[in-house]
């Protein structure tokens, strides 16, 4: 376990400068010139050139991705060009906006996807199975975008069941205002006992919300699915109905730990993917998190927070990756053997 | 043979599709008695074994009649049969490793499957005790997984759940041969052990005709799922009436030169 | 062992066809896929307006209902949505054939050579395509696509820098377990130029799984290519196209529900076809699926 540990902490801090590196690449190497965006491009020469010697351009390039790293590890991403702020700090709120959605969407796709899961493998090869798959499929087939559209057309604007946008009604901001700890509305709301708020977010939630776990819910079902039949056919399995177990013990009680590994080890990539979907998703439900925040700065290129939200992505992928594994260790005492 | 039977079987026939993959028209099994069913692969051995605990998938077809422990466990509906399955007739499998689960600790799994079968608390806990110890296992190994414990450990403990759960059979398939020749001893052991100390009836599937004629009482001779020979263990081992037999025999270099 | 792979292909497409014939739903997507290439290919033919696939405008016409004369009706510039959604799947299928073509032919080389390399090379390739996998394709995309000029090509260029890692991945662990059995070496041994030996042993048995993971993986693409034009960095106008026909409609799904409903639908639809035809083909193909 101690060498597995160790092996899996190094990978994932190579990967880390990796990332690092390529991102560093992407924002100050490949773009024109950062400078032009900070003098206007009617400077003088002089004035492009003491610009370039501010900002450390004028330096050699690994002298440059030095400078970059050092200034991240003291918490700098640089000022975003559209908020005008640190683009940590821009971070520090939309990233929790996200992870409140993205986590109510991994929720609702796990609670539903894994059931959907273990009933096409319990009933195999029957028109419920079928349906499953088909349901599954149709949910990874989906372009998120255009199902926030429809849910929203159909569900907020037209049938007016749910709110159209926001993450909660505006007007409890005078009413009931929300003291901030954590940048998550709903554990805040919940720790500081605001009600009028919880509950406006929980309505606010549910559509974005759903559009955002219909991927994850097709994968976890369809993956659910192949995992448990697999696991249905290991020699241990023949073992525990031999003991007297029922079928349905046998699935729920012996075959789906071991089968959770695969499902779980999908569920980093999946986190990761969820993340970015909700960029498109947040875009149209107005939600304040990274995707709204990444979409802004898009449209004003805005280079210091699109890589600030890209480093923060990457990473949270790699440390979620490495949780994962280490958590599977835990799970399936084999895992770390291998 | 006025001692009530264990195992009783007629007429038993087992088909996958159109093809018939086992039959056996006779086939009893006395309690301290042990049968052995010999064969290569594919004769049908293990399918007959398996028709025996009910653990035939619905794709196979099984007719005829079969009694363990006077549960007909053809004819008898799911529930029944897998109260059956367990506390009266246990199996043993070849891997025994992979016939545990990987995630459950050994004490885990024979504490679940004890409560199963109705037995909790103390009563349990001692169960547990004393079946270990029958085994000849320490009592430390029902805090290990599986892939913590060696092949003839696994295969013991395997043995052991048998045991606390009071079966009155052990089905037991290939037990052996995934195991070092030193351990295959050991193994061999404690299942003779519980047949004179218990009264199990055992069945032993196998293609190791060695540990068949030292242990079994009587032998049948499977071939392409038919029964070609069977008799007592001596008759059948030391003047094989079956060509078939005599091939299995000669491919035994001790016992072919013996016959 | 080449001898093997030949002797197996016959069979192999037998298999394929019989069991696409089993699974329905498999045989459904091919269908599918077939009616959506074809449709494709011929819109300039089939699409009533092909002028509208491309520059035309017609200002009088802006934003009819279906039916009359437009099918699925027109957009607010009177574009015959029909026609665009036609000229689209040009688009959104070309985009996918290059994007896996790249991503193929870089992954598949890189993973030749670190499977058959083995050793420091193969963990140097391995760490950077970890590096590139933990960029998702929609975000690597969308920074490289700032950063460049928003087109169909900057499109094509950002989703196949996030795809190769899949195929480097898959190729090495079948390069390396081929090493492993010791063919390489023997015909080293044999003066058979390494290389060669490669070729030979590698792409072969490579072929079936990438196959497997193209048809896969270009249902993930059409929706990444997609969402990159729904965000404005993909495909500009007048092209057509579907991410960026319910761009354009979003703001009149209320009150012209078919502008935006409908390039939804082709998108979620070619999708859809692609996922079952690749779970499908992954389930004839793939032996230790199979066995199930």
């Amino acid at each position: 376990m101690g060498r597995y540990l160790l092996r899996r902490l190094g990978q994932a801090a190579l990967v880390v400068v990796g990332v690092l590196v390529l991102t560093f690449l992407i924002v100050r190497v490949v773009p024109g010139d950062p400078a032009v965006s900070v003098v206007g491009p009617r400077a003088s020469p002089e004035q492009l050139t003491e610009a370039h010697h501010r900002l450390g351009l004028d330096a050699p390039i690994p002298v440059q991705l030095w400078n970059y790293v050092r200034q991240l590890l003291t918490g700098d991403l640089g000022t975003s060009l559209h908020t005008h702020q640190a683009v940590t700090h821009d971070l520090g709120v939309a990233f929790p906006a996200s992870l409140e959605l993205v986590g109510a969407a991994l929720l609702l796709a796990v609670l539903v996807g894994m059931p959907l899961g273990v009933l096409a493998a319990r009933y195999r090869r029957t028109g419920t199975d079928v349906a499953v798959r088909v349901q599954s499929m149709l949910a990874v087939s989906l372009p998120v975008f255009w199902l926030a559209l429809v849910l929203q057309n159909v569900f907020a604007t037209t049938l007016g069941w749910f709110p159209v946008a926001g993450e909660y009604s505006s007007s409890l901001d005078s009413t009931s205002p929300l003291h901030v700890y954590t940048n998550i509305t709903l554990v805040d709301a919940l720790i500081t006992g605001n009600w009028p708020i919880f509950t406006s977010t929980l309505g606010h939630l549910v559509l974005p919300a759903l559009v955002i776990a219909a991927y994850p819910m097709g994968v976890v079902a369809q993956l659910t699915r192949a995992a448990l039949i697999e696991e249905m056919g290991q020699d241990h399995v023949r073992m525990e109905r031999a003991l007297g177990f029922r079928e349905r013990q046998v699935l729920v009680g012996f075959a789906l730990r071991p089968a959770l590994n695969p499902v779980l080890s999908l569920l980093a990539l999946v986190f990761a993917y969820a993340l970015v979907n909700a960029f498109l998703v947040e875009s149209v439900f107005n939600w304040p998190g990274l995707g709204r925040y990444a979409a802004d700065a898009i449209r004003s290129l805005d280079t210091p927070a699109i890589a600030g939200v890209t480093l923060l992505v990457a990473m949270l992928y790699v440390l979620v990756n490495l949780a994962v594994d280490l958590l599977q260790s835990v799970v399936d005492p084999r895992v770390s053997l291998r | 043979m006025s001692v009530e039977h264990l195992v009783e079987v007629r007429d038993l026939q087992v088909t996958h599709g159109d093809r018939r993959i086992a039959s056996i028209p006779e086939l009893t099994l006395a309690a301290a008695e042990c049968v052995g069913i010999v064969g290569e692969s594919g004769s049908g051995k293990t399918t007959s074994l398996l028709a025996l605990l009910g653990l035939l998938g619905r794709d196979f077809h099984v007719s005829g009649a079969a009694r363990v422990c006077g549960v007909d466990v053809i004819g008898a509906d799911e529930r029944e049969v897998a109260a059956v399955r367990g506390s009266r007739i246990a199996l043993v499998m070849q891997n025994p490793q992979g016939s545990l689960n990987p995630t459950m600790r050994l004490g885990t799994l024979m504490k679940r499957a004890l409560a199963q079968h109705g037995v909790k608390g103390p009563a349990a806990r001692n169960r547990i005790a004393e079946a270990l110890s029958s085994v000849g296992l320490p009592e430390g190994v029902a805090r290990r997984y599986p892939h913590q414990v060696s092949g003839g450990q696994a295969q013991r403990f395997g043995i052991a759940i048998a045991v606390a759960l009071g079966a009155e059979v052990i089905a037991a398939d290939e037990p052996t041969s995934a195991l070092d020749v030193t351990v295959q001893a050991g193994v061999v052991h404690v299942l003779q052990r519980l047949r004179a100390e218990r009264g199990m009836g055992l069945l032993l599937v196998s293609h190791d005709l060695a540990l068949v004629s030292t242990v079994a009482d009587r032998v049948l001779v499977m071939r392409h799922g038919e029964v070609v020979e069977s008799g007592t263990a001596r008759s059948v081992l030391a003047a094989p009436a079956h060509d078939y037999t005599r091939e299995l025999l000669a491919a035994v270099p001790t016992l072919g030169a013996a016959g | 062992m080449s001898l093997a792979t030949v002797a197996v292909r016959p069979s192999r497409l037998g298999r394929v066809s019989r069991l696409v014939r089993a699974d329905l739903l498999a045989a459904v997507g091919a269908v599918l896929l077939v009616l959506i290439v074809l449709a494709s290919l011929a819109a300039p033919w089939l699409a009533p307006f092909p002028q509208d696939g491309t520059t035309a405008t017609h200002a009088t016409q802006s934003l009819l209902p279906p039916g009359g004369g437009h099918l699925m009706g027109t957009d607010q510039v009177g574009r015959d949505v029909l026609s665009r959604l036609l000229y689209g799947g040009r688009t959104s299928l070309f985009i996918a054939a290059v994007v896996l073509l790249l991503a193929a032919a870089v992954g598949v080389a890189l993973g030749v050579i670190a499977g058959y390399a083995g050793g420091v090379v193969r963990d140097v390739i391995m760490r950077v395509t970890d590096v590139f996998l933990a960029f998702p394709a929609l975000l690597l995309s969308l920074a490289l696509a700032v950063v460049l000029q928003p087109s169909v090509r900057t499109a094509i260029l950002a989703i196949a820098a996030t795809w190769w890692p899949w195929y480097t991945r898959l190729t090495a662990s079948i390069a390396s377990s081929i090493r492993s059995r010791g063919y390489v070496d023997a015909a080293r041994c044999l003066g058979v130029s390494p290389a060669r030996v490669m070729l030979r042993h590698v792409l072969p048995n490579s072929l079936t799984p990438v196959l497997v993971q193209l048809s896969l993986d270009a249902g993930g693409v059409i929706l990444t290519a997609a969402a990159l034009s729904y965000l404005g960095l993909g495909a500009q106008e007048p092209t057509s196209e579907w991410g960026l026909m319910v761009e354009q409609g979003q703001a009149l799904f209320t009150t012209d529900w078919w502008v935006v409903t409908f390039p939804g639908l082709a998108i979620l639809v070619t999708a859809f076809a692609f996922n079952v035809l690749g779970e499908g083909l992954r389930a004839a193909l793939d032996p230790r699926r199979n066995a199930r």
